[in-house]
């Protein structure tokens, strides 16, 4: 990249990108800094602030303002003045606008060409996370300082009180009383090492049971040799008659691992021999514990406080690395709230996060504790499950936590439900490597989702196959338009009464160029949820007249029928858009038709009987598609500005032999008609079906039993050698 | 003609540095921890021999297992406020770490320690055997309190005072 401040519109395109990315920008110029673009405000509202003296040159004097900078600007030079050098950060800093109001910031210096660059980014809106994290890290971290020193001062404590009782008489008779109820741990013994006296703290943290303890007489000796290994001094420290303290690790009586801290203190008698140690100990594998955690708290997301990416990367890696050497498998399952994103832009982020908060708590409810519970961000969750692969357990745990966190989740004056999608992979029949396996449960994830949220499905060459499939299709929609892979195909329509009038609903066909012809069924939809259908739309709307244009001018004159998405009815000016198309075109209004599904009206049935009635002012007929299938009753219809209804081919295959079919066709034809409403029937087959619809009125058939979907060409012919030209 | 000299606080985390910078600039405490990230920089002017010397002061993120002290942060200061929490001995080890990482960076300096929190007596754990430890002169050690403002100016002020020698401030 080069910054050439000839060229403006590159030179807006990168002011455009710096204010984007609230970034102040400078290059080093003869020692002065220089502004590339305008800064942004808060940028200049603080280098008023911070400057004495107005500034008239293009020369901002930003050592003279910020002394953060100033130093910076020392390092910044080695990089300046070598090429290849990587960006150098300065860290954060803060500056007050105000009393209120604080900035993060961060100086970069780079290189790029021979332009010597110094960038002040605003990191504030970030900013907050971090802080966050490292406050409860840090708070934690303090918390366990203040245990580790009160335990240190009681144990000095304590052992002074052990050491003035004894020299009372020489002896630790009567001791007992003062430390049975001790937490602390103590264990007195003589310089061989047998054991006097000890208390029930001792036996608490080495599980030791009744026969054992008179008995146990080598704790000393097991001590210093567990303790040896990072003291390695304990030895001659004691044999020297000094203290020691220290903390280390050392196991029960169960073999379990704990962290104790120790002080032995030697006694010596009136002779000034070493006679006794006087030992306190205290368990601290819980600070220990807690210490890892503080360093694990980096990798812990700061709202659910559970694992976040890159803690769960490691785990994951970690995991199927000891699988590996054991043999065993793991699963894998992959989370994904249902329809969050628009949860979340009700509730706003505060409630979002509260959200959250309640679906983690609710996963570590039924969950075990030995399950890994990870937060990967956003509404993703992972879990990993060690040595349960038969897919029946794990469908129970996978169901478990699906209707876990489907259970109402109460906000106060409210409640709500919110579902997930889990995909499930297992190490090793789904993936031998981490990303593999993780990819594997994310396209299982999808395919729950595909199958209507809300559920599980385990990791399948289907589910990689299909999803696979759909993400093509997805990122083949994007660019399928402008490659010209959408072709419109046209079926004629027969009157059975009228003659003479050309009906031809419009079919839209995509010619993939890896996967071949796709129809409407297996795209619509992924163009729907990707916004894509309302550019596709307003193309077919265009083809139609177009087609509807040129067949005028060849002296055919046919009414097109075109579908309309319930998107472009709810994202779109569709109103405008026809408009504009008719007039283009000069189409005749009546020679297009519009198609809407029952969906169209779920919405807002008032708004879209709005639309759909100015559309009629517009002169286009509008038909009910696929009626039958969906919710509307026939009573229903009344309300809706329709002219003609399509009955859904579903009802017109059973004809004429179900006789439930046949009822609901003779119903459809008859109150139809009576509200003046034409009837089509599509999907027409067999010559059976035809003469049944004829005997009920029926205004007219679509099907393979006329014509197939034709191209333009083809359709042409067939209207010449129907009807040749006047 | 102003005088100007940086300050650089350093320290353990939460031993009170921020505390003592709102203390000696703002005169206001609060019991809250708020932890820094990062650097923030504040001024404050100092009369000194009948004139005034302005304090760059640089409150720099305590040191913890998350964040080493950014040496070249201490380019460039006159002088070094080295904190230590009177009431967590772990913080004294931190601070003779710092001295021997400011030791080896940065010369032309002076240095005062401040043993804060002295307002906790109750959990006061620094015995004087420990504060001797440091080799820092006895001068230049304070018992400090940004809670109740207990020599906190008298700390800055000695410290001015070190990197201020008369006849600089007089020219
Ligand atoms: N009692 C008491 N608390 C203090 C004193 N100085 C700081 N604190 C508290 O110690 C905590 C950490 O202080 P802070 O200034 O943020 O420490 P920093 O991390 O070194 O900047 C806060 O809760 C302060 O209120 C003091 O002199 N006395
Ligand atoms: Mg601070």
């Amino acid at each position: 990249m080069t910054i050439n401040p000839g060229d403006n519109t590159e030179k807006e395109l990168l002011a455009g990108i710096l204010l984007q990315l609230d970034i102040a920008a400078f290059e080093y110029i003869e020692g002065k800094l220089i502004p590339i673009s305008t800064p942004p405000n808060w940028f200049d509202e603080l280098y008023l602030l911070n400057i004495d003296h107005q500034h008239k040159s293009s020369e901002y004097l930003l050592s003279e303002a910020f002394p953060f900078i100033e130093n910076f600007i020392y390092d910044a030079k080695n990089i300046w003045q070598c090429s290849n050098q990587q960006p150098l950060r300065s860290g954060l800093w803060s500056e007050c606008l105000d009393d209120l109001y604080e900035l993060n910031l961060e100086a970069i210096a780079m290189k790029i060409g021979n332009h010597s660059l110094l960038l002040i980014a605003n990191e504030t809106s970030h900013f907050e996370l971090r802080r966050k994290v490292y406050q409860n890290a840090r708070n934690l971290a303090l918390k366990n300082e203040r245990l580790e020193s009160s335990i240190q001062l009681h144990q000095r404590q304590l052992q002074q009180q052990l050491e003035k009782l004894y020299k009372k008489d020489n002896s630790f008779d009567g001791v007992d009383d003062d430390i049975e109820n001790e937490s602390t741990a103590v264990l007195i013994c003589r310089h061989d090492g047998s054991v006097e006296v000890f208390n029930k703290a001792l036996i608490d943290i080495y599980a030791m049971s009744e026969e054992t303890r008179l008995s146990e007489k080598s704790l000393l000796k097991k001590w210093s040799e567990e303790a040896e290994r990072q003291y390695p001094e304990i030895h001659r420290v004691l044999q020297s008659g000094q203290h020691w303290e220290g903390e280390f690790e050392t196991f029960d009586n169960n073999h379990r691992k704990k962290w104790v801290r120790l002080m032995i203190a030697p006694v010596f008698d009136q002779n000034n021999e070493l006679e006794h140690y006087i030992c306190v100990a205290n368990d601290i594998s819980n600070i220990k514990l807690s210490a890892k955690e503080i360093e694990l708290l980096t990798q812990i997301d700061p709202n659910t406080h559970l694992p976040n990416r890159r803690s769960f990367w490691n785990y994951l890696t970690e995991q199927i690395d000891k699988s590996q050497e054991t043999g065993t498998s793991l699963a894998l399952l992959y989370l994904d709230l249902d329809h969050f994103k628009q949860v979340n832009d009700d509730l706003g982020p505060e409630q979002a996060d509260f959200l959250l908060n309640a679906v983690a708590n609710r996963l570590k409810q039924c969950l075990k504790k030995q399950d890994f519970i990870a937060h990967l961000g956003g509404d993703e969750f992972a879990v990993v499950i060690k040595n349960i692969v038969d897919q029946q357990s794990l469908s129970k745990i996978a169901q478990r936590i699906r209707e876990n966190i489907y259970r109402d989740i109460s906000f106060g004056d409210f409640t709500l439900n919110v579902s997930t999608s889990i995909g499930i992979a297992i190490y090793p029949q789904h993936g031998l490597k981490p990303n593999l396996l993780v990819k594997n449960a994310d396209y299982a994830m999808y395919h729950a989702k595909e199958m209507g949220r809300n559920q599980f499905q385990f990791s399948s060459p289907y589910s990689k196959r299909h999803i696979k499939r759909k993400i093509h299709i997805e990122q083949g929609l994007k660019s399928a338009l402008s490659n010209n892979e959408f072709k419109l195909l046209y079926q004629p329509q027969i009157s059975l009464e009228k003659q003479g009038q050309h009906r031809i609903e419009a079919l839209i066909r995509w010619h993939h160029p890896n996967h071949g012809t796709i129809t409407p069924a297996d795209f619509i939809s992924i163009a729907e949820e990707s916004g894509i259908i309302i550019d596709i739309g307003r193309w077919v709307l265009e083809t139609a007249c177009k087609e509807i244009k040129s067949l005028n001018k060849k002296g055919y004159s046919a009414k097109i029928s075109i579908n309309v998405s319930p998107k472009q009815f709810k994202y779109s000016s569709i109103i405008d858009e026809v408009k504009a198309a008719l007039e283009y075109y000069k189409v005749d209004p009546s020679q297009l038709e519009l198609e809407v599904t029952e969906s169209v009206f779920l919405d807002d049935l008032e708004q879209v009987i709005k639309q759909l009635e100015l559309l009629k002012g517009l002169g286009v007929t509008l038909a009910l598609d696929d009626f039958g299938t969906g919710y509307s009753s026939l009573n229903y219809i009344k309300q809706l500005p329709i002219d003609i209804l399509k009955i859904d081919r579903s009802f017109i295959s059973e004809l004429p032999f179900n006789r439930h079919g046949c009822t609901i066709v003779e119903s459809i034809i008859a109150m139809s008609h009576q509200l003046s409403i034409e009837v089509v029937a599509e999907g027409i087959e067999t010559k059976e079906q035809l003469e049944y619809l004829r005997n009920l009125g029926c205004d007219f058939v679509q099907g393979y039993l006329f014509y197939a979907p034709l191209s333009s060409e083809e359709l042409i012919s067939l209207y010449q050698s129907l009807q040749p030209k006047q | 003609m102003r005088l100007s000299k940086k300050i650089c606080m350093v320290g353990a985390f939460a031993v009170g540095k921020t505390s003592l910078v709102r203390r000696f600039v703002d005169s206001i405490f609060s019991e809250k921890y708020h932890t820094t990230i990062g650097v923030k920089i504040d001024k404050r002017q100092v009369e000194l021999h009948e004139n005034s010397v302005q304090l760059i002061l640089w409150d720099i993120e305590g040191v913890d297992i998350f964040t080493d002290l950014n040496a070249s942060y201490l380019r460039g200061a006159s002088g070094i406020i080295l904190v230590i929490d009177g009431t967590r001995p772990a913080t004294l080890d931190t601070a003779k770490e710092l001295i021997s990482l400011i030791e080896n960076t940065i010369s032309d300096y002076r240095i005062v320690v401040l043993f804060n929190k002295h307002d906790l007596e109750q959990e006061w754990a620094m015995p004087a055997a420990l504060t001797d430890s440091l080799n820092i002169d006895k001068d230049s050690i304070f018992f400090t309190s940004a809670k109740t403002g207990e020599n906190v100016e008298e700390a800055f002020q000695h410290l001015t005072e070190l990197i201020c020698p008369p006849e600089v401030v007089d020219k």
